[in-house]
């Protein structure tokens, strides 16, 4: 019992699934709320149009949060913006990620107009317990690159918050499953599904392909309510157990997928219920996949970055790029311990390797500067959402020359006295 | 800090705080969920005994689960059982477990907010009214608008048509009906909910 236990909530495992919901949960929560403050004035100043949850707050809370003047409003959609980004790329993610709840708190309390969903209700469970530890920024956040730990994807932390987010989808499809069976659901007694098929054109059911056939056919209707019944039943038993665990992620994902592609819900289902089933997915095997990788990487051919060892700034990125480099493709060169660097690349001298950092590709493609950026941000998973601001149009100019102003200032950017005012550049 | 040495007195101190606690959770209802779960949360973060860690761990974890069902079953099955409405906790978890799409009947309705200029009326595009865009769905869709049918609100959404719309009169806020959208999918049924007057035409 005691194993057992321990097993389901106090062993240690890597955080690095955790870390990778918490990009989810952010952008659900972006989704969902910023925008709103598109139409502050609609939405949460004196001019809006307000309901109040009092089953869910105190009335002497909403009060206390009715009296905020415009100003205040605005404050909180600010510190709401800040504390989202830090909680997004992980910038003292446990503090932005309590800061983002208690303002999405506040707007709740505010006008629960728009954001009073059962769905939002459910995304404030989830942020309650990301709320609780800081282990959703052990990895792909900034906190791990200020942290300097070079194995900080593989860090061990009690498993308990994962396994409470397991247990709260997994039971949250069941006590879905039971109230349309039980209480005062209709789903034996009814045909919600062929209900849903007949609604007006301002209903909630969107024109699909399959809406008319689908409207013609209350006995396959009833079937499918049926299954989705059935489905949603045993899905927090179909998850827990090993052999079916992969098949009910792929059920789930496929639910999600029909119901935004068939109702319009709030999205918060789409976002944020697929990647909370991936946490079943275990974490050991995750790391052990990711080793292998690493293994497999280490003897062959390896794309070489050849930097500036001398420059402090230089060795803190490389550091950093290191911490990145989950699957361990990048060998950094310090060209100061390189005899002759032609035997890198025939174009490559001391002197252009002191001018900007390069890239050595296994194939022997030369890249320097900004395009040897570009080319590594492929590589590193940290690094994917820039590629699309490393690719935008104007970077090809605004790059290069941003990265070059930084190369000639480099010695600039760290502590070292023998290096002050860049003399070791100049 | 001789004292805590004393394995009665350690014990005593433990009981006293378990009480203390208990007292705060009992004394202030509405936040009882966080000064419940307060303690073990503030120990799995600033311990650095592993043993002390692993038991505000499963403190935590049971505290939570139970707190988890009871929220989920309270509102249809704990309170018939206990024939009396039981107490929710406040600030998190919705009002009446996990609902959706539960009960979906063949009836329907939502609500139209029609516009008053000059002599001509128009039905407004409720997308007009409440202009927020959302990822991936549509709010009017969600029939967001049905919440400004009750009358408690009428008065804050006539207030809100006049800022929004200055450029109508008056406002007509009408429910739209369907008894059955499976046998009679083009019978609809309409009422006027309430009207909202211009503050220009109040005063005359």
């Amino acid at each position: 019992m005691r194993n057992c236990w321990n097993r389901l909530f106090l062993e240690e495992r890597p955080s690095i699934g955790l870390a990778f919901f918490r990009i989810f949960v952010a952008v659900t929560v972006g989704f969902h709320v910023l925008p709103l403050f598109f139409r502050l004035d609609e939405n949460y100043l004196h001019t809006s149009f307000k309901t109040l949850n009092y089953n869910f707050f105190t009335p002497e809370v909403i009060t206390l949060v009715q009296k905020s003047p415009d100003w205040l409003v605005w404050v909180f959609a600010g510190l709401f913006c800040l504390s989202w980004f830090c909680f997004l790329i992980g910038l003292a993610s446990q503090l932005s990620c309590v800061l983002m709840t208690a303002t999405c708190y506040y707007f709740y309390a505010l006008n629960s107009f728009y954001v009073g969903t059962l769905s939002w209700d459910i995304l404030l469970v989830t942020l309650f317990l990301m709320c609780l530890t800081p282990y959703h920024g052990d990895y792909f956040s900034m906190d791990c690159l200020r942290r300097g730990d070079v194995f900080a994807y593989r860090r061990q932390r009690p498993f308990f918050i994962q396994r409470l987010l397991q247990l709260q989808i997994g039971f949250t499809y069941f006590y879905t499953a039971l109230y349309k069976i039980s209480a005062e659901g209709n789903w034996i007694s009814g045909n919600p599904i062929y209900y849903l098929m007949h609604y007006p054109p301002a209903g909630v059911t969107k024109y699909f392909l399959l809406r008319d056939f689908l409207a013609q056919q209350p006995q396959l209707c009833y079937g499918l309510g049926i299954v989705i019944l059935a489905c949603e039943i045993f899905f927090v038993f179909l998850l827990f157990y090993p052999p079916t665990r992969i098949t009910a992620i792929y059920l789930g994902f496929i639910f999600h997928v029909t119901l935004i592609l068939t109702l319009d819900v709030p999205a918060i289902f789409f976002f944020l219920f697929p990647p909370q089933l991936l946490l079943f997915i275990d974490p050991k095997g995750v790391i052990a996949w990711v080793e292998k990788k690493r293994l497999y990487n280490q003897p062959t051919q390896r794309s070489r970055i050849i930097y500036d060892g001398h420059c402090g700034f230089c060795r803190q990125s490389l550091n950093q790029l290191k911490i990145m480099d989950i699957f361990d493709i990048f060998q950094p060169v310090d060209f100061h311990r390189l005899n002759d660097p032609t035997l890198l690349h025939a174009q490559l001298t001391k002197k252009t390797a002191a001018s900007q950092l390069h890239l050595v590709e296994p194939d022997g493609k030369l890249f320097g500067g900004f395009e040897a950026f570009r080319r590594m941000c492929f590589s590193l998973p940290m690094c994917y959402p820039l590629i699309p601001v490393m690719y935008f149009p104007g970077m090809g100019v605004i790059g290069p020359w941003a990265y070059r102003w930084v190369a000639q200032n480099r010695y600039l950017f760290h502590a070292n006295t023998t290096c002050r005012n860049n003399a070791c550049f100049r | 800090m001789g004292i805590l040495k004393n394995r009665i007195t350690r014990t005593l101190l433990i009981v006293a705080g378990i009480y203390i606690w208990l007292y705060w959770v009992f004394r202030y209802p509405a936040v009882s969920l966080f000064t419940l779960l307060a303690p073990p949360v503030a120990t799995i973060n600033f311990s650095r005994n592993s043993r002390v860690r692993n038991t505000a761990i499963s403190i935590f974890v049971v505290l939570w689960l139970f707190i988890f069902h009871y929220e989920s079953t309270r509102h249809f099955y704990l309170s018939a059982l206990a024939k009396r409405d039981l107490p929710k906790f406040k600030f998190l978890f919705p009002p009446a477990g996990w609902i959706m799409f539960f009960n979906v009947d063949e009836t329907y309705s939502y609500v139209e907010v029609y516009g008053k200029m000059g002599e001509s009326v128009h039905l407004i595009d409720p997308h007009d009214i409440f202009r927020t865009r959302t990822f991936g769905f549509d709010n009017i869709h969600r029939n967001i608008l049905s919440n400004v049918g009750s009358g408690d609100h009428a008065a804050a959404f006539c207030r809100y048509l006049s800022w929004r719309l200055p450029s109508y009169e008056d406002f007509v806020v009408m429910a739209v009906y369907y008894p059955s959208l499976v046998k009679e999918p083009y019978r609809r049924r309409q009422e006027v909910l309430y009207r909202c007057g211009s503050p220009r035409k109040e005063k005359r």
